[in-house]
């Protein structure tokens, strides 16, 4: 039972708190209207921009020069941000761990969508790369805030600092790539394409700075891996290559709960629609399609990921089927028919039917 | 003395993990100075979830909090990013357990 109220009054265990899963507040519908409104006027805008430069009969309208500018900064375990600065591009490395990571791992994340894909960073127009380290105390997260990325210590009982696997940073920053480009919606079909896109190029900038570098059938296809401390029974916190797999453990509530085909998809009002669940079935045809091809991921699966999101094609309410349809089109245009066969192949064998 | 809840749930969602953490607070049989301190933190997180932008930031968690007072029960969504200090640390100590 609950209560006693000797020291900080009582808390009652989990399970006895049902209800209130099942509970999502009625403001959330509201919102998420409210949201696809506001996405389609910018993706409007977007678009009418694309058709003004194309239609200036200019070519290609003058390039950003190609701009790489980290700064790392230690919020102190405070909550202000972006906090003291500790190491900006080009200073040699700091004493603190958490700061080394962080750099590195925006560095790396950087460079490989410099060099697969000849983005220019974030925003594609050389954006400064921002981070803070050091958020708040025990803090169980890393976050991409719409203008900075933000690290968490962990709690160091399940969970160790979030800067420990560069996937993580690959992850975070991706969600700036994805709000600059496709913008998808966070909630439901389209917020778990937003997720799984930020996995796909999370493992892609992992496969990149790893030496040597794997094939696609040669990597681990983890996402988090590092993150989980001794104590937990999980070797990461997803796996594209067998989602559901990554982990198994009551401090976590349990096993992994991602599907990898659309028989399991989960259904649900908590985390935005289950978003970080049931991206494991995009992840694992992105998975299937990196292995088909062979080679380097980030080569051909990766690019064609990387085309499918920048296309206008691709609405912000996208669902699986409208993804899937897009990246078929784009394997079509850059490699042949065959790669598009692969790529519908992936889809089927997750369940998704092209729209 | 303001009026205050007798019961407070509180699931938190979304973040990197996507891992639910829930925790609950029974007040009804606290001292006064703990009920106030609740009835404090309750009134700062309607503000929040009256102020909170409408659409989610990816990866930030989200706290569902349930209040209950007698036959009457209240829900609020505040997305992290809508937290101060003083919100912040009530939240977490329900969660990790008083």
């Amino acid at each position: 039972m609950p209560h006693r109220c000797a020291h900080g009054c009582g808390v009652v265990p989990p399970h006895i708190i049902e209800a209130l899963a099942r509970s999502e507040s009625p403001g959330q519908r509201d919102a998420a209207i409210a949201t696809l409104s506001a996405d389609a006027s910018l993706r409007q805008a977007r678009l009418m921009a694309q058709v003004g430069t194309a239609g200036t009969g200019l070519g290609t309208p003058a390039a950003v020069p190609s701009h790489k500018h980290r700064s790392v900064h230690d919020a102190r375990n405070g909550s202000t941000l972006p906090g003291v600065p500790v190491r900006e591009e080009g200073q040699p490395a700091s004493d603190d761990v958490a700061v080394n990571e962080a750099y590195d791992g925006l560095g790396a994340t950087w460079d490989l969508y410099a060099e697969a894909y000849d983005r220019n960073s974030i925003d594609d127009a050389g954006m400064d790369l921002l981070a803070s380290v050091h958020y708040l105390r025990d803090y169980d997260n890393a976050q991409w805030d719409g203008t900075q990325m933000v690290f968490g210590d962990g709690d160091g009982t399940v969970f160790n600092r979030f800067t420990i696997a560069v996937d993580v940073i690959g992850h975070e920053l991706t969600h700036g790539v994805t709000a600059a480009t496709a913008n998808l919606t966070y909630a439901d079909q389209s917020g778990a394409l937003n997720e799984s896109v930020s996995d796909v190029f999370g493992s892609l900038v992992k496969q990149f700075v790893a030496r040597p570098q794997p094939s696609a059938e040669a990597a681990d296809w983890l996402i988090g891996e590092g993150l989980f401390t001794a104590s937990v029974d999980g070797v990461a916190l997803r796996s594209m290559k067998a989602p559901g797999t990554a982990y198994d453990d009551p401090q976590l509530g349990g096993r992994d709960p991602q599907p990898s085909h659309m028989d399991g998809y989960v259904t649900t009002a908590s985390d935005n629609g289950g978003v970080h669940i049931n991206s494991g079935i995009p992840n694992h045809a992105f998975y299937l399609v990196a292995v088909a091809f062979g080679g380097f991921a980030r080569e051909r699966a990766g690019r064609i990921w990387y085309e499918t999101l920048r296309d206008p094609q691709l609405g912000a309410d996208a669902q699986f089927s409208d993804f899937a349809a897009v990246t078929a089109a784009t394997a079509a245009r850059l490699f042949g028919a065959e790669a598009e066969r692969t790529v519908t192949g992936a889809w089927d064998e997750v369940g998704v039917a092209l729209a | 003395m303001a009026r205050a809840p007798d019961r407070i749930e509180i699931v938190r969602h979304g973040g990197f993990a996507g891992i639910e953490r829930r925790g609950a607070l029974d007040l009804a049989s606290c001292p006064d100075d703990e009920r106030a301190a609740a009835a404090t933190a309750l009134d700062e997180l309607r503000r929040a979830a009256a102020a909170a932008p409408e659409s989610p930031r990816p990866d930030a968690f989200t706290y569902s909090v349930a209040v209950t007072e007698g036959d009457r029960r209240e829900e609020l969504t505040v997305p992290e990013h809508a937290l101060t200090d003083a919100t912040r640390p009530f939240l977490d100590r329900v969660l990790r357990g008083g």
